[in-house]
């Protein structure tokens, strides 16, 4: 092999010139991150679509992953870290705080250089909104919904006000819970100082890629590593089957009589069996050799019969040679059905049945950060040091020492700031990789997932088959309903991803929020040759909305009723309210969410608009619906539990220290956690910090998915906070020698108003920690230190079953209402949508800034699996996406104008009355998309009972109907 | 992913470029379309020449009397800016407009758009639309320019008939009292369009240029004759006639059949006839 040809270059980066001899082919974006030690560019695909590396080159902003280091020899860059001096922030990045234009804030440094770039440009011009999108569509969110980020460049221009209130002293009454507080995260975020895991590992980490399967289901013959081995670079090639000396199976996320689970190991030993699975391992100095000592790799297949089509592979028969593991005998990776009442009776007795087939794609959650692990097996001590990109550092430190036999007291997992999970991030597959190579060769190993890995054999969710029935009587009266639920797993919903549990969500609660006592339902989890099954936020939520939902609109249109009565006439009237298949809707606002969204849209009004559009040939639809919220999942036979625990420390100078096993995916829970705090100790909210993402410094949790922390955290925060009072209050007496009944505590003081004495937080930990000492100053108190452990569990998690064998995994029930106007250009079939509205109720919101936030984000990433997003495959089971772009990710220009209310209905199960959130807008976006497309597109006839609704489906849908209307 | 290992050169001169192309050599001009290829490995160039230091190659946009050259390195942007030709040829703004994302048009540019030749692009296609031609020199020619007319240029999927030579510049005739329009139908704005039409009339002159229905963007030569014949009951009848399968064969992808994106191309096609600043 001839000599790499290595190139001299200088690049002024930031003022400062660099110079290096480099690869032709080392992209800046490499060059910035690990020769100049910028790392606020970041990497989130392949083909330039994400902008998350923009930078700006010789006073034009580029992508540094599409340019060549050699190309920008000469050249000056500029990166987020030159837009602010010192602690000065530039007024983009103080208005990106001020209107939290950021959540995880993975893209943040990209598109603040977009935003700043765009107003230098301008020059303080005029511009439109429109102008604010062309500018920033080269950047992708998959947070926000983009909306926030162009408030924020409006209000750097001085244009339109921030959302966000500073955190300046509250007025008498007020508390810190309820407050639209900018996050303290952004500053961080903002600066381009987000610690990824991406950001850790030196010179000395070696880089892990895997050998990925190119057949969907294969018989492996042979594995050829020799040419790999002698490239330059590579410390390591394993085979699947050379790998399991080193390791057990993968441990699984739900485990359950009755389901049967792969176990498989993290690399294919004999068979694989999707696209991409990866049957080998590579390590090498740096990625580039790994990845071309990856592509030396040599893999003789022998092809199998592949299941493409869940419908054909539930067929499948017991000794088929397309089963993908015989030894479960069918495809089937679980059944589940329930039935309730006399459904046949009542159906046969209805005035009218609705019957349809109800189908939703395959989409998923696709975070700007894909999977990334740094691993640092230590041969001296043998312990593990694992950075992980994960929703759930303490069960991932629990199967590393499953699979590795490793105890878990050497093993710490951290898992810093994390760039957007949505569910996809719960579960290891893939992460085992890098710990298994460095346990192997004793060395640092990062591995970083490619987006096109992740296109290919990353988690994927929804694609629902259903057969859905209702019957009515004429009035309207909801008698009975069917589902009939078929769901595909892809090779795995339960073991290596956790997306199981959203088909049997969508058949427990698709009697949602309805007086409904009759009802039967089946699922099936059936296995294809896809990539696996992961959770996504919605988690069948979103499944059991369309399906009710769905079925009464139908009914509405064929009784003549209006969609809204036949609502009024089904809702449920009275809290607790037990849905037939088990829970218990404890309390909330579901009538008066759907009143309230009615009044806001101003239905008439639509309606009447509606009609002047038709008349000029432009078809609007609008639809509303009602939906629920269960949220704090917690499942038997998982390590999803029906608890959480805090630590909260007094610290020697008064601060508070709250260490929880929750993890931060960019849902702000440094901000809202804190203002929970400060109110709950009245300690000052500047000196409370939140810490999360380390095994070894936090309490066991169960980390963060299923819109729990708002229950669970904060529940086990008031209970922390409760022993830390009692025993500070007595401190507090026995320092100032009152009574410590008449203490009151307010900012951070302790006040005796009888005897007017007084102290600090500051003066109280001091006299504890130091002089004269916890001996003196807790006396009498329950525990000698100023630190306790909180824990909450909530009180209608239950695993008991009742007669039926009926019981609640879900703690609590959050509920609101959701409505769109759609547009609809029946010529190319193309949906715009013009507007969302959405009332939700979350009882007593801990940040509204926050939940706004969280509520825009999820109805645009709804909306884009709904209407762009896709994972298909060819008949071969490869997949035909590889890139954002042909997926079809939600760019600045599928963002609706978005009109949020809210209802408070407290919570009773949390001292401060708040429900679970975050996961509102892919409950109901999907079925109010649907709907608002068949209103739009009534006049012709067409029904609209699967998605995805791109611009080529909708227009199938209309020729469907008018040559079905024409035979 | 990241790039396959290739040689690199950045020569001062065009003698150079040439000589490096005539060695197996990729041109590298703004990188955006063949970088990312690069980076998935489906374009594994042994070597590369990086255009940007070749002094005879223009970053300029010149209108002499009757002709407008785009020089080799003018960027998307660079046209954006270009105020003259925003006037004139509006729709070769519109087209540019379209085009991925303020970073790519930084970068890219317009003769390194049409050289991609993909049938989507949205360069190729409004430029098409101009009877442009692209000037260029082969290793062997000396001082020799070829000038290859654009319905010439495009020889098949991400194919054209530069074979070996070096593409240097766009060269358009300027017509008077030309008006065209840009459409581009694409799932989210300015995605790759799944068809995009330019159509241009003067008078006794039109033409229709359309992409995403061919492997190459290809001109509706019976549609162009009827709008010329001023009918407009001949131009819908001319649309229906050509816009049929069996008469195109549209790249493959999961956004569409053949027969919703003909029928998309019939739509466009109608619209910027409908929209078109053409005197009645």
């Amino acid at each position: 092999m001839s000599e790499t040809q290595r190139v001299s270059v200088v690049i002024e980066v930031n003022g400062r010139s660099i110079a290096a001899r480099v690869e032709p082919r080392l992209l800046l974006v490499d060059f910035l991150r690990d020769q100049a030690g910028i790392k606020s560019t970041r990497i989130g695909c392949e083909e330039g679509a994400c902008g998350a590396c923009t930078v700006e080159l010789n006073g034009r902003t580029v992508k540094s992953c599409l340019v060549l280091a050699v190309g920008a020899d000469g050249g000056h860059v500029a990166t987020v870290e030159a837009v602010s001096r010192g602690r000065a922030l530039s007024a983009v990045q103080e208005a990106f705080i001020g209107c939290n234009a950021m959540q995880c804030g993975y893209c943040t440094a990209g598109m603040v250089m977009s935003a700043e770039a765009f107003l230098k440009q301008r020059g303080g011009g005029e511009f439109s909104d429109e102008d604010i999108r062309h500018a920033l569509s080269g950047n992708l969110c998959r947070c926000t919904g983009y909306l926030n980020i162009v408030q924020a460049v409006k209000v750097a221009a001085g244009r339109a006000q921030p959302y966000a209130r500073a955190e300046t002293p509250l007025r008498d009454g007020e508390r810190w819970t309820g407050q639209p507080l900018a996050r303290r995260e952004d500053r961080r975020l903002v600066t381009g100082r987000g610690r990824y895991c991406d950001n850790y590992g030196d010179s000395h980490s070696l880089h892990a890629v895997a050998v990925r399967a190119e057949r969907a289901h294969a018989r492996i013959k042979h594995i050829d590593t020799a040419r790999a081995k002698d490239m330059p670079g590579v410390h390591l090639v394993m085979t699947g089957a050379e790998a399991q000396a080193h390791w057990h199976p993968i441990v699984a996320t739900i485990d359950m009589v009755s389901l049967n689970l792969p176990h498989r190991y993290a690399m294919a030993v004999d068979k694989v069996i999707f696209y991409g699975e990866p049957l080998a391992l590579v390590v090498a100095d740096n990625p580039y050799q790994a990845e071309d000592a990856a592509r030396a790799v040599v893999v003789e297949y022998e092809d199998l019969p592949v299941n493409v089509d869940a419908v054909a592979a539930a067929a499948v028969g017991a000794d088929s040679a397309a089963l993908i593991y015989p030894d479960w005998h069918s495809n089937l990776q679980i059944e589940h059905a329930f039935s309730h009442g006399d459904v046949d009776g009542a159906f046969a007795a209805a005035d009218l049945i609705v019957d349809e087939h109800i189908v939703s794609h395959r989409y998923g959650a696709q975070p700007m950060e894909t999977r990334v692990v740094l691993a640092n097996f230590d041969p001296g001590d043998e312990s593990l040091v694992v950075r992980s990109s994960t929703q759930i550092p303490h069960q991932t430190r629990m199967y590393l020492a499953r699979i590795f036999d490793l105890p878990e007291t050497r093993i710490q997992v951290l898992a810093d700031d994390v760039g957007g999970a949505f569910g996809a991030k719960l579960s290891v597959d893939c992460e085992l990789l890098p710990v298994l190579a460095s346990i192997v060769l004793g060395r640092p190993v990062k591995w970083f997932e490619s987006r096109s890995e992740w296109m290919h054999a990353g988690p994927a969710a929804r694609d629902y088959h259903t057969r859905s029935r209702a019957a009515f009587t004429r009035d309207g009266t909801l008698l009975a309903m069917e589902t009939d639920i078929l769901a595909d797993m892809g090779v795995d919903g339960a073991e290596r991803a956790a997306g199981l549990g959203m088909p049997l969500n969508g058949g427990n609660y698709a009697p949602g929020p309805y007086v409904l006592d009759t009802y039967r339902t089946r699922v099936r989890c059936v296995v294809t040759n896809k990539a696996p099954y992961s959770a996504y936020r919605g988690y069948g939520k979103d499944l059991a909305n369309m399906l009710m939902e769905r079925l009464l609109d139908q009914a509405a249109e064929r009784l003549e009723i209006d969609p809204l009565d036949i609502r009024r006439r089904n809702l449920l009237h009275r809290y607790p309210h037990q849905v037939v298949t088990g829970p218990i809707i404890e309390q909330g606002s579901v009538r008066e969410s759907l009143e309230k969204l009615a009044e806001v849209m101003d239905v008439p009004a639509l309606r009447a608009e509606q009609a002047r559009a038709l008349a000029q040939g432009r078809h609007l639809g609008i639809c509303m619906v009602p939906y629920i919220e269960p949220s704090g999942f917690a499942f038997p036979g998982s390590a999803f539990q029906n608890y959480e625990s805090v630590a909260m420390r007094i610290q020697s100078d008064g601060s508070v220290r709250v260490m929880t096993g929750m993890q931060n995916i960019g849902q702000g829970i440094e901000t809202s956690y804190a203002q929970v705090v400060a109110d709950a100790l009245g300690a000052p909210l500047a000196d409370v910090t939140i810490a999360w993402g380390d095994t070894t410094s936090t309490p066991w949790g169960s980390g963060t998915f299923s819109s729990r922390g708002a229950m669970f955290a904060v529940g086990a925060i008031g209970d922390a906070a409760d022993k830390l009072r009692a025993r500070m209050l007595t401190g507090a007496a026995n320092l100032l020698g009152v009574e410590r009944a008449g203490i009151v505590i307010d900012n951070g003081m302790f006040r005796h108003a009888a005897s007017g004495k007084s102290m600090s937080f500051a003066e109280l930990a001091y006299a504890c920690y130091v002089q004269p000492g916890s001996d003196v100053v807790l006396a009498g108190a329950d525990a000698p230190l100023l630190e306790a452990i909180g824990t909450y569990r909530h009180p209608q998690v239950n695993w008991t079953p009742d007669a039926h064998g009926r019981i609640q995994v879900y703690a609590g029930h959050a509920n609101g209402a959701e409505g769109a106007l759609v547009e609809v250009d029946v010529e190319t079939g193309r949906v715009d949508v013009l507007k969302v509205w959405m009332v939700a109720d979350h009882g007593v919101v801990l940040n509204p800034l926050v939940l706004a936030g969280q509520i825009k984000g999820g109805v645009v990433q709804q909306l884009g699996g709904t209407l762009y997003e896709v994972y298909d495959y060819d008949e071969h089971g490869k997949p035909r996406a590889s890139t954002l772009k042909e997926y079809g990710m939600p760019t600045v220009w599928a963002a609706p104008e978005i009109e949020i209310h809210h209802l408070t209905t407290p919570a009773t199960s949390t001292k401060v009355g708040s429900k679970g959130g975050g996961e509102d807008g892919c409950i109901a976006t999907s079925t109010v998309l649907m709907g608002a497309v068949e209103d739009a597109l009534r006049p012709l006839g067409v029904k609209v009972m699967s998605s995805p609704l791109s611009p080529a489906r909708v227009r199938a849908m209309i020729e469907a109907a008018r040559d079905g209307a024409s035979a | 992913m990241r790039p396959a290992a290739f040689t690199y050169t950045r020569p001062a001169t065009l003698a150079d470029a040439l000589r490096a192309m005539a060695g197996g050599a990729v041109p590298l001009a703004g990188g955006q379309s063949l970088l990312p290829a690069m980076r998935l490995r489906s374009a594994t160039p042994q070597a590369l020449v990086d255009l940007a230091g070749v002094a005879e190659l223009s970053d300029a946009i010149t209108c002499n009397d009757d002709i407008l050259t785009i020089g080799a390195r003018v960027t998307h942007n660079a046209l954006l800016e270009h105020a003259s030709l925003a006037n004139e040829w509006p729709w070769l703004r519109a087209a540019a407009h379209a085009l991925g994302d303020v970073q790519v048009r930084n970068l890219g540019t317009v003769l390194g758009n049409v050289c991609w030749a993909d049938p989507r692009a949205n360069m190729a296609v409004a430029l098409l639309a101009c009877d442009a031609l692209v000037t260029a020199v082969a290793p062997s020619h000396g001082d020799g320019v070829d000038r290859i007319a654009l319905s010439d240029f495009f020889t098949g999927f991400r194919s054209h008939a530069l074979n070996g030579r070096l593409a240097t510049s766009i060269e358009i005739k300027r017509r008077v009292g030309a008006r065209g329009v840009y459409l581009e139908f694409s799932r989210q704005r300015q995605d790759l369009a799944l068809v995009n039409v330019c159509v241009v009339r003067a008078a006794q002159y039109a033409r229709v240029a359309v992409g995403g229905i061919d492997p190459m963007p290809v001109r509706l030569p019976e549609v162009e004759a009827a709008i010329v014949d001023g009918d407009s009951g001949d131009v819908v009848h001319a649309l229906h006639e050509n816009l049929v399968r069996g008469r195109h064969a549209p790249p493959q992808d999961h956004h569409g059949t053949d027969e919703y994106k003909l029928g998309l191309a019939v739509t466009l096609i109608k619209r910027a006839l409908a929209l078109g600043e053409v005197p009645a």
